[in-house]
């Protein structure tokens, strides 16, 4: 024997496409056990139980792959089986070609706006970020998946309810929203009847047996089946009994559910009774009703007749000597209701969800495949979460369910087993495949040891359903078995078979019917209906988790944006109050979140910047002559890279601290000649090393709106200057005439002036070509444009003047120095928001890279910074270069830079990039961010605004980090700039952030 | 080629029932009818993409490049929701609804809705609408059913625009409790359609006095019910505007008409 394990990083799938990879692996000859799933701890341990070696380091993020053959050819044809299979479940995601899919819900929403309801069927703790993404949307939703907590149940249907959408679910496996099945659903004809469904089989069931008599469903809503328990309230129920209410097109409202919260029940049926609509109300329990008389009462009350229900097989006739029942459910409801209806007749019937809890089979007799000899009569649902784990839902994968059906039919007690098979969108395509043998081959088997096995089989489906209905039964049929299409039938012919006594049912004891008020039902004020229309035909669906669901959909010919859905980045648990908890979830639940970040968005675009003085550093920010400002977060000359360190000894030189270089790195190793402060504390920003002098003159920038300031040093033009470290005495010289002649003649022209609109030239060089990081040449002309009329009037000496417009023409830079302070009151004026995961600020000191968010204030959050790749200078390479550098990337925080690369086709190649390259990065950075800033828009997006207000939830939810594109400089002191390239934040600055947010929750 | 098909309602008759057969009659850009032969005469299925609007004949296709291949005189198969033809199969895999129910009217809702209709275009003269309304209101059937005959098949396009008046003020009669109103008003101008319009436009006036319309259309009727919210109204109203070229205007503005009448008669 061979084995093979291998984690692949970077790839999701979802756990039905994997089991069908590992289906397919398995199949492969020579293969003896193949295991494909993401390596989540339950799948880990799964594989361990199979005798696999595991990797040390496998997370729930990685694709795990594990084989066992009989030789490396097995191994060869069974992982080529997997990517086959693989390559087979890649298809187009949207109807939007073209395009990068969506990667979450609420960009999926922006794609395809005619999209009414979103259906989510992801791992239980990830349904909450994306189910409040369609909430924010304006969109209803649907959610497939169990195992989210109950908290967040209450919040999520809050939160619609707010929104004016509904939430079905979580655990709602079916319902049917205008002619359109979602989950689980049966091909039911459209008519008068409307269902509201806390019981996904049960409301099959119904609906099935409604379309045999003629009689069609308006709409069916799912609820989940906690919706009518006393902590979830019935929100959602109440929402979807309004809405039929308010639907002329449904004459009668069924509230179908499994045992509920009475007073729940009772506030329902007032609800109910207060209304415009006739209704019928179905609480299933051990002494209440059986869905068919349900069915059947509905049909009386819309006038129609119920038919005599379909049967299929040889008749039944009644056993003599009293056997047992086995029942094998895929249908939760539909078990309960074999079980009260069985338990009636037979008396006690053990279930692994028992009607009384003394009927529950013990845990351990139901692992792996149940052993159930012994246990008298006994009912399982396989739907249930004890079954699923690890494994699809029964009406997907039959497995477990054929493999006991061979148990039972071995076992010389059994006389009876009934079963279900529930047909419609998204269940086993052809059931009767596997089923139809296996029950032949039981039949028989029992016979040659002398017994007679009857099957009796529940079949819920309509004559629509994909499968086939009739076809289905006259498969099964001619395999010996006895089929319904009434669940309550089938239960009582096995009652029958096993030689009981079926027991009378009385009509309708659990039912309660009515015809409704005559006014408007409920509290007008509610908001029960969404901005967008839930009850009419879905033009579009949104689909996140299994391709299934998805494939269910395309199959009902409804175009479909499939959301191309990761796991979040996993970040270390905190502990709050003693709880180790999820920070990411903390933070996604935090009841501030929407609106600070709202309000922190709609800050950074209400900025207006103005260009108001040049004045020298010491006076703007108030430095004394000892104080050195620099980029990025704080940091000592013991840990500073060599630009850094270089632009600082050029700072001594300049200020006059130092004699000469080896004397200014003496001071400045000494710690006592200046102090280092990050440009951020100061309300300056300063590119590349960023050191700023005390003699520097600065630009003042305010906006308008709040008065605020900003600052930022004038740019020295490119080449060797101090911000890339050199320091030679071209460098000092040059610091020296910007400090005489430059500062104070540009103070001149702009006081001169009404001010400089920077945010306003921003907003023109972005669609000219200029994306303002590395490509500032249009901005920087539209500078001198505004400046020169006052500049020549100045009265400054022409020969001054002639060198002024000589270095302004010569450093296409020029204006890269006034869009970083327009960023830095973007990014200022959004900071200091409780609750909100904006980033404020991201720079880096040439060692560190650190990001600032509006919900930690000032506190950094760091990680390495990133070499930059891209493209070099003559005479340089890779092993020249420094780790990311400088104060600039606020251009990116403000949302444009590389974050807008589309915008500057010209600069692409310049950083190493292509244009289609640029086209997907700038789309893929609308995924990470909350706005989109009408004032910088991108004209090749048609115009959509630039990408605004990185979000560090966002951020972690999807694995994007923002794009930046910078210059590279030299890593040794003095040499200046290298190259330019593509670099992006260290992950652990957001994983890092997310902490400190949770940690304020 | 194959493709899945979603069917209106109001020609699940002929899609579900027994095997018929009919011809291509017409190729549009995005549509594509179909003229079926049935015991009680022609009826037609108008074949549109998925996003198309949902008209109460037609069956929205999954498969575009299906359409495009389609030209006028290709024989068709039609039965046990499934389409042959031209060596292409269609099969109907759901039905959207598109039958008018009773509705609750809500006057200022109607009232809001009749001004914004105010600026839309209509494809028919405005005399004539003119003409209508009045015979409408003061509810004379004789003078309602003579400007009707004026109206049929006036108008431009393959639903001229006086059909679809009419079509709507039939929808909106039946859905406020008119409906003998309806019934006699199309028995005046049933006699008097073939040879007048487009066999489209007979086959949608005929549904619509079955009491079959676009979903757009009873978006807007549940919208103007006074048990809905009444945000649905304009997004409603909008995506009825936005069908073909003044149709859905048209059809607003017969169906506001219809669903007005019974107020005026209450006030008379």
């Amino acid at each position: 024997m061979t084995e093979h394990v291998e984690l692949r990083t970077g790839v999701y799938y979802d756990s039905i496409s994997l089991l069908r990879v590992a289906q397919a692996a398995a199949a492969t000859p020579g293969v003896s056990a193949a295991q494909v799933a993401m390596a989540t701890a339950l799948n880990l341990e799964l594989t361990a139980g199979l005798g696999f070696v595991l990797p040390p380091a496998a997370g729930p993020n990685e694709l795990l792959i594990a084989l066992r053959g009989t030789d490396e050819s097995a191994i060869s044809a069974g992982l080529a089986a997997i990517e086959a299979a693989i390559e087979a479940h890649a298809r187009p995601s949207s109807s939007t070609a073209g395009d990068a899919p969506p990667r979450t819900v609420r960009s999926a929403v922006v794609a395809e706006p005619q999209a009414s309801i979103v259906v989510i069927s992801l791992p239980g703790p990830f349904v909450p970020a994306e189910a409040m993404d369609a909430i924010n949307g304006g969109r209803h939703v649907l959610i497939f998946s169990d195992n989210v907590s109950l908290a967040h149940e209450v919040a999520l249907k809050t939160a619609a309810a707010a929104a004016g959408v509904l939430v079905m679910g979580p655990d709602c496996g079916t319902a049917i929203i205008g002619g359109v099945g979602l989950g689980f659903a049966n091909a039911i004809r459209a008519g008068p009847v409307g269902i509201v469904a806390a019981s996904g089989t049960g409301a099959q069931q119904l609906s099935s047996l409604l379309d045999e008599a003629g009689v069609g469903v308006s709409h069916l809503i799912g609820l989940g089946g906690r919706d009518l328990s006393a902590a979830v309230g019935g929100r959602s129920a109440l929402q979807a009994i309004r809405l039929l209410q308010s639907d002329p097109a449904t004459e009668h409202i069924v509230l179908v559910s499994k045992p509920a919260d009475p007073a729940v029940a009772a506030h329902l049926v007032e609800l109910l009774q207060a209304g415009p609509t006739p209704f019928t109300v179905v609480i299933l329990g051990p002494d209440g009703t059986d869905l068919t008389s349900a069915a059947e009462s509905v049909l009386s009350a819309v006038g129609a007749v119920a038919p005599v229900w379909p049967s299929w097989g040889s008749p039944v006739v009644p056993g003599g000597r009293p056997t047992l029942i086995r029942g094998l459910f895929s249908g939760g409801t539909l078990a309960d209701e074999a079980m009260a209806l069985i338990g009636r007749s037979v008396g006690r019937v053990r279930s692994n969800i028992p009607l009384a809890p003394v009927d529950a089979i013990e845990q351990g007799l139901l692992r792996g495949v149940p052993q159930l000899s012994g246990l008298g009569h006994v009912v399982l649902d396989l739907g249930d979460d004890g079954f699923t784990r690890g494994r699809a839902h029964p009406m997907i994968d039959p497995t477990l369910k054929l493999q006991l059906l061979q148990d039972c039919a071995a076992d010389p007690n059994v006389g009876v087993l009934l079963l279900d098979v529930v047909l419609g969108h998204a269940a086993d395509p052809d059931p009767a495949r596997l089923l139809a043998p296996a029950v032949a081959a039981a039949i028989a088997a029992a016979a040659r040891s002398g017994r007679e096995l009857a099957v009796v089989i529940s079949l819920c489906g309509s004559a629509a359903d994909p499968q086939g209905r009739d076809r289905q039964a006259g498969a099964l049929a001619a395999a010996g078995a006895h089929l319904f299409a009434s669940n309550a039938a089938a239960a009582r012919a096995a009652v029958s078979l096993s030689g009981h006594s079926p027991y009378a049912q009385p009509s309708m004891p659990g039912a309660r019917a009515g015809l409704g008020g005559s006014a408007g039902g409920g509290d007008p004020q509610a908001a029960d209906q969404g901005p967008v229309d839930l009850l009419t035909t879905p033009t579009a669906v949104i689909t996140v988790g299994i391709d299934l669901l998805a494939d269910a959909l395309r199959a009902q010919a409804v175009p479909v944006l499939t959301v191309d859905w990761r796991p979040p980045t996993a970040t270390p648990t905190i502990s709050i109050r003693g709880v180790a908890q999820d920070p990411l979830s903390v933070v996604l639940t935090d009841p501030r979140l929407a609106a600070a970040n709202q309000q922190a968005a709609t800050r950074m675009l209400a900025t207006q910047a103005l260009l108001v003085d040049v004045l020298p550093a010491a006076e703007a920010l108030g430095l004394s002559p000892d104080e050195f400002c620099h980029a990025g977060p704080p940091i000592s000359w013991e840990r500073a890279s060599g630009p850094l360190r270089g632009a600082l000894i050029a700072g001594l030189l300049l200020e006059g601290l130092a004699v000469d270089p080896a004397d200014a790195q003496a001071k400045l190793a000494g710690g006592a000649t200046v102090r280092l402060s990050p440009c951020h504390d100061h309300h300056a920003v300063g590119p590349m090393a960023g050191v700023i002098t005390p003699s520097m003159w600065v630009f003042k920038l305010i906006d308008q709106h709040t008065g605020a300031a900003a600052y930022c040093p004038l740019n020295e033009g490119l080449g060797k200057v101090m911000r890339y470290g050199a320091y030679s005495p071209e460098v000092i010289d040059r610091l020296r005439w910007m400090a005489a002649v430059l500062g104070p003649a540009l103070r001149s022209a702009v006081r001169a002036g009404p001010g400089v609109d920077t945010t306003a030239i921003v907003g023109q060089m972005i669609q000219m070509g200029d994306e303002g990081h590395n490509r500032n040449r249009a901005g920087t002309l539209m500078l001198l444009r505004e400046l020169l009329p006052t500049l020549l009037t100045s009265g400054i000496p022409s020969g001054d003047l002639a060198e002024i417009a000589r270095f302004l023409g010569g450093n296409d830079h020029f204006f890269l120095n006034l869009v970083m302070p327009t960023g830095k009151l973007m990014g200022d004026a959004a900071a200091d928001i409780a609750g909100s995961s904006v980033v404020t600020a991201m720079c880096r000191n040439g060692t560190d890279f650190g990001i600032r968010v509006s919900g930690t204030g000032d506190e950094w959050f760091t990680g390495p910074a990133n070499y930059p790749q891209g493209l070099f200078l003559p005479g340089f390479g890779p092993g020249d270069a420094n780790p990311d550098i400088g104060d600039s990337a606020i251009t990116e925080t403000m949302g444009i830079g590389g974050m807008v690369m589309a915008a500057a086709p010209a600069i692409v190649r310049f950083v190493g990039g292509a244009v289609p390259d640029a086209l997907a990065t700038t789309r893929r950075m609308y995924e990470i961010t909350l706005a989109e800033n009408p004032a910088f828009a991108v004209p090749i997006l048609e115009f959509r605004g630039a990408p605004t207000g990185i979000d560090v939830t966002r951020v972690l939810r999807t694995g994007i980090l923002p794009q930046i594109n910078t210059g590279m400089a030299g890593r040794v002191a003095g040499t200046g700039q290298v190259g330019a390239g593509l670099v992006n934040p260290p992950m652990e600055c957001f994983s890092s952030a997310i902490g400190g947010l949770a940690a304020r929750v | 080629m194959e493709a899945l098909g979603a069917a209106a309602q109001g020609i699940s008759d002929v899609v579900s029932g027994a095997d018929r057969t009919g011809t291509v009659l017409g190729c549009w850009s995005a549509a594509v009818a179909l003229g079926i032969d049935t015991p009680t005469g022609r009826r037609i299925v108008s074949l549109l993409g998925l996003r198309a609007s949902g008209v109460p004949n037609g069956v929205r296709v999954d498969n575009a490049a299906l359409l495009a291949d389609l030209t006028v005189g290709n024989p068709v198969l039609l039965g046990s929701r499934q389409i042959r033809l031209a060596g292409h199969v269609i099969s109907v895999v759901r039905e959207y609804a598109t039958r008018v129910a009773l509705i609750r009217l809500d006057d200022d809702r109607l009232a809001a809705a009749r001004r914004a209709l105010m600026s839309a275009k209509s494809g028919v003269p405005i005399d004539r609408l003119r003409a209508l309304r009045t015979a409408v209101e003061m509810g004379d059937a004789e003078a309602t059913a003579a400007v009707a005959g004026t109206l049929i098949g006036l108008g431009a396009g393959s639903t001229p625009g006086g059909d679809d008046v009419l079509a709507g003020l039939l929808i909106g009669w039946q859905a406020t409790g008119l409906a003998a109103d309806s019934a006699v008003l199309w028995s005046a101008i049933d006699v008097d359609l073939a040879g007048r319009t487009t066999a489209l436009s007979a086959d949608l006036l005929a549904l619509a006095a079955r009491g079959h319309a676009a979903t757009e259309v009873l978006d807007v009727l549940r919208a103007v019910d006074s048990r809905s919210r009444p945000h649905l109204l304009r997004p409603a109203l909008n995506r009825l505007l936005a069908v073909g070229h003044t149709s859905g205007a048209d059809l607003a503005g017969g169906l506001l008409l219809g669903a007005a009448r019974r107020l005026v008669g209450a006030s008379r």
